[in-house]
């Protein structure tokens, strides 16, 4: 059963159904609960309405930023732009909730619900994962829409509120996630920036060649055929008729007896006389003027989220070689590797006959993998597991600090055979990055015994240090 | 061959003065006297008054380099992308620095609207003006006229080559007299090495430009400026309204500007180069165009001055055209009758009489090849040496293929006013001056009546 929140100014909403609670909407600006799968926001206000949405998407928490959210208006349909309505999930022109809308609501939530519930519960911090997590629950696609709300005159509405106010580094961050094959960018619009303040909202203009003036006048010429007489159509305007200066007879026909071959500009400013004004821009926001060719260019895309960008919404950023190893390499948890040390560290005292040893190693740079290779990386991180699954033993404990410390125990296994293993392992390592890749990948590696004199802690500490 | 040498000369012996003069009278009447004789004695008065004239340039000269007036350069024209880089070079070699350039594209389908724009941006052209869709070459003109800014317009065609002192000796006659309208540079042919065609037309613009018109110019009865080279008073420009449409614009505005009772005078050291057709086919092409236009302007356009209409007129306007229509339309109808009486009524002696007239229109032409190069001093090229070789082509050039193809132009204009259908300009303004010309004749005819 789903737990839909329902805030409302209203108590009276009757006849709804057992999973809408009602909840205030101080109670969620405050202290947002984390055990909601969807919120349904039934205000008149809209202020607050997308103050609570603010709130709600701000979360960290993967259980609060990623559910539903729905809002009821009374207000008219026209009174939204597509931004603000593609803030929510769906919005709702109606008085209050009604069974239809409950039911649509229902409806609407429960894939969404399903899939959120898919992801590993995460307090995520980086907004470029809260994006990817976002748009993976959400149809994987994310497109902008032109604003005037912002200087930049677009928007991506469904990740505006993961955004702080007046940030504008959405265009570095798309397009880093682009780059690491996270989103495939495809083309949507061109638009113009201001290169002083990358302001969109631009005032083109057509200015005199020489002085820069836009003060223009602009006119067309007239071609009288019988006479051959050409200039400008105001030296032909008498009256209500074109009449000839040359030959003084009227003109009938365009295309018959006269044409317009061409315009003629004319500077108010120094009487300067071109066919071909320059063009300039100046910006609405800084009043910076610029040539337009000095303008930055940016294609406006729609982006789509890869199978990498699944990967990475399922399994965190920095988590991909961790998932890929997990899938050959049972990786105990760091808290149950540090109940094995112990026990083995007790056998060994008891008992002074074996020699166990633990071995700490670290793939440096490990990021620059799957920055450089993309959705390649995940065939190296595999290779990767490949060759430490063939080092370690089926006798032999995992675990993994993050996502490249690893720190195995190897029991009955003296020193010199831990250091034979390390080695084994940095050579073959080596040899995969060196034949697949530009990177300079190394491992670092410490060897110490199990000696059952030192505690499991001190043992992880010193492995640690 | 030394029989029939001898046989020549034993002909020539066995005639009297007056019978010699009876079988050669064309060209002793007019060829020599004309072209020769009094250009001899031009050019001798010339000479004369040289020292004198440069003295009276130089004064001029520095007079220009004080006041410094503004030239406007047009150069109008369709598919002359090719060129302008080389116009361009040219004029910034030259040693008048202050004039503008406009260069007006009629209608280009080729890429002379890069090449222009480019260096329009590049600031080697002052005003680049495109008609999107074509005009002919008069309203391109007028176009570029429209938005000069210069005191003196300077004409030019695309594919002009100016001497580094072109520009300063094109203008300097002006500041000599207020009654000068328009002044016409020496065109000589830039490509007069690529084929015979072009040789043989080198050999005629050093007798029918360099000589002819320095004196047509002595006399004051210039009657063309040369659209390839041709330097204009603006004011009296826009008083005339520009330029009409052609083929023949270049002699239609000289006789308006002659018309309203300027000076129009030919400036022999201003010198262009231009290229010419290298095909005999493309020559008669362009020949035919330029005949044509005898009868369309002199004959029609501006009869009132042959029939001594015109209420202004002068002697020298008079003479003008008079010179013009009797030496290539009377003479020209007159050498098919001298043709004729020598095929019908001397058929025994016709080898000997077309071997004379041969022999004297060569001698003629080196003559007058003399005459040229000594105008032309020290600017003689060693291509224009060269030329020395074609003189022998030249009576064949002249007095055949160049005579055949005038006649019939002559011809077909005064039956069918076919330059009102001449492709070089675009079908909907032909379409229309010819309307205009049936108008002004219909208006004509009803006045008489």
């Amino acid at each position: 059963m789903i737990k839909i929140y329902y805030i409302s100014q209203s108590k009276g909403d009757a006849d709804l159904p057992e999973y809408f609670h009602h909840i205030s909407a101080d109670r969620v600006i405050n202290d947002t609960p984390d055990d909601a799968d969807c919120f349904v926001i039934s205000l008149s206000s809209h202020d607050t309405a997308y103050k609570l949405i603010s709130v709600i998407r701000k979360n960290p928490k993967k259980s609060i930023y990623l559910i539903p959210v729905y809002f009821i208006t009374p207000a008219e349909e026209d009174s939204f732009s597509n931004i603000n309505k593609s803030m929510f999930d769906s919005v709702f022109y109606s008085h209050g909730i009604t069974k239809y809308i409950a039911d649509k609501i229902y409806e609407a939530s429960a894939p969404l619900i399903k899939r959120i519930k898919e992801l590993p519960e995460s307090v995520d911090t980086v907004i470029s994962l809260k994006i990817i997590k976002f748009i993976y629950i959400r149809g994987r696609v994310l497109t902008p829409e032109m604003t005037s709300e912002n200087i930049h005159g677009f928007i991506y509405p469904k990740i505006k509120l993961f955004l702080k106010k007046n940030d504008y580094s959405f265009f570095k961050m798309l397009d880093f996630l682009e780059s690491n094959n996270l989103l495939r960018g495809e083309f949507h619009d061109i638009a113009h920036f201001c290169p002083t303040c990358d302001s969109a909202f631009l005032n083109f203009r057509e200015i005199c060649t020489n002085c820069g003036s836009p003060d223009l006048k602009a006119e067309d010429l007239i071609h009288h055929f019988k006479c051959a007489n050409i200039g400008p159509e105001s030296e032909y305007r008498y009256n209500d008729v074109l009449n000839c200066p040359k030959c003084n007879e009227n003109l009938k026909h365009i295309g018959v007896d006269f044409d317009k071959p061409g315009m003629v500009f004319t500077c108010s400013s120094c009487k300067n006389i071109f066919q071909e004004p320059k063009t300039d821009s100046k910006c609405y926001n800084c009043k910076s003027v610029n040539p337009t060719e000095n303008l930055q260019k940016r294609f406006l895309k729609k982006y789509i989220l890869t199978s990498l960008g699944e990967n990475a919404a399922l399994h965190g950023l920095d988590s991909l070689f961790r998932s890929v190893i997990q899938e050959d390499i049972p990786i105990i948890p760091y808290k149950i590797f540090k109940r094995i040390l112990s026990a083995e560290s007790e056998r060994i005292k008891r008992y002074s006959k074996s020699f166990s040893t633990i071995a700490f190693f670290e793939l440096t740079q490990i990021d620059k993998i799957y920055t450089e290779l993309g959705a390649n990386a995940k065939t190296i991180f595999t290779e990767l597991s490949n060759i430490i699954k063939s080092i370690l033993r089926t006798s032999d404990f995992i675990t993994s600090v993050n996502e490249s410390v690893f720190i195995t125990i190897l029991p009955e296994t003296d020193i010199k055979g831990a250091y034979t293993a390390i080695e084994r392992l940095k050579k073959q390592v080596g040899n995969l990055i060196k034949n697949n890749t530009n990177l300079d990948i190394s491992i670092n590696s410490k060897v110490l015994p199990i000696d059952g004199i030192k505690s499991a802690e001190l043992i992880l500490k010193e492995i640690l240090e | 061959m030394e029989s029939f040498i001898k046989d020549i000369i034993t002909f020539i012996q066995g005639k009297t003065a007056l019978e010699l003069f009876s079988i050669f009278w064309f060209y002793l009447v007019f060829d020599f006297t004309r072209y020769v004789l009094f250009d001899s004695v031009m050019l001798i008065v010339f000479i004369l008054k040289r020292p004198s004239l440069k003295k009276e340039n130089e004064k001029l000269k520095k007079e220009l380099f004080t006041s410094k007036p503004l030239l406007t350069v047009m150069a109008p024209g369709k598919n002359e992308g090719k060129h302008i880089p080389g116009l361009v070079k040219s004029l910034e070699n030259q040693t008048y620095k202050n004039f503008e350039l406009i260069i007006i594209d009629d209608g280009s389908d080729d890429d002379t609207e890069c090449i222009c724009k480019e260096l329009y941006q590049k600031g080697k052209i002052d005003l680049y003006l495109r008609n999107k869709i074509r005009g002919g070459k008069a309203s391109a003109a007028n176009l570029g006229l429209k938005y000069a800014k210069g005191k003196y317009i300077v004409h030019l065609d695309a594919d002009t080559e100016l001497r580094s002192d072109a520009l300063e000796k094109i203008i300097v006659p002006f500041l000599g007299s207020d009654r000068v309208g328009a002044i016409g540079g020496d065109l000589r042919v830039f490509n007069s090495s690529d084929s015979i065609t072009s040789a043989l037309q080198g050999i005629e613009y050093m007798k029918t430009i360099t000589t002819g018109r320095t004196v047509n110019s002595m006399l004051n009865i210039l009657r063309i400026i040369s659209g390839a080279f041709g330097a204009f008073r603006k004011d009296v420009l826009d008083r005339i309204g520009g330029w009409d449409v052609g083929p023949g614009l270049d002699g239609d505005v000289t006789i308006k500007i002659r018309k309203l009772g300027y000076d129009v005078i030919h400036e022999p050291e201003s010198i262009a180069y231009t290229n010419v057709p290298i095909k005999v086919s493309k020559l008669a092409k362009q020949r035919y165009r330029w005949d044509k236009s005898l009868i369309r302007f002199r004959v029609r356009r501006h009869k009132d001055i042959i029939l001594l209409r015109y209420k202004n007129l002068s002697l020298r306007n008079f003479w003008a055209v008079f010179d013009n229509i009797f030496y290539n339309l009377i003479l020209n109808l007159k050498w098919w009758v001298y043709i004729i009486q020598i095929t019908i009524f001397m058929t025994s002696i016709l080898k000997y009489i077309l071997v004379i007239n041969y022999l004297l229109y060569f001698f003629s032409n080196i003559l007058e090849y003399i005459f040229a190069m000594i105008l032309m001093g020290k600017t003689i090229r060693k291509k224009d040496l060269m030329l020395l070789l074609y003189l022998p082509l030249m009576p064949f050039y002249a007095s055949f293929y160049l005579r055949i193809i005038r006649s019939y132009a002559y011809l077909m204009e005064y039956l069918f006013k076919t330059s009102f259908v001449d492709p070089w300009n675009p079908w909907k303004v032909s379409k229309q001056t010819l309307d205009l010309e049936n108008q002004i004749n219909k208006k004509e005819k009803n006045k008489t009546k």
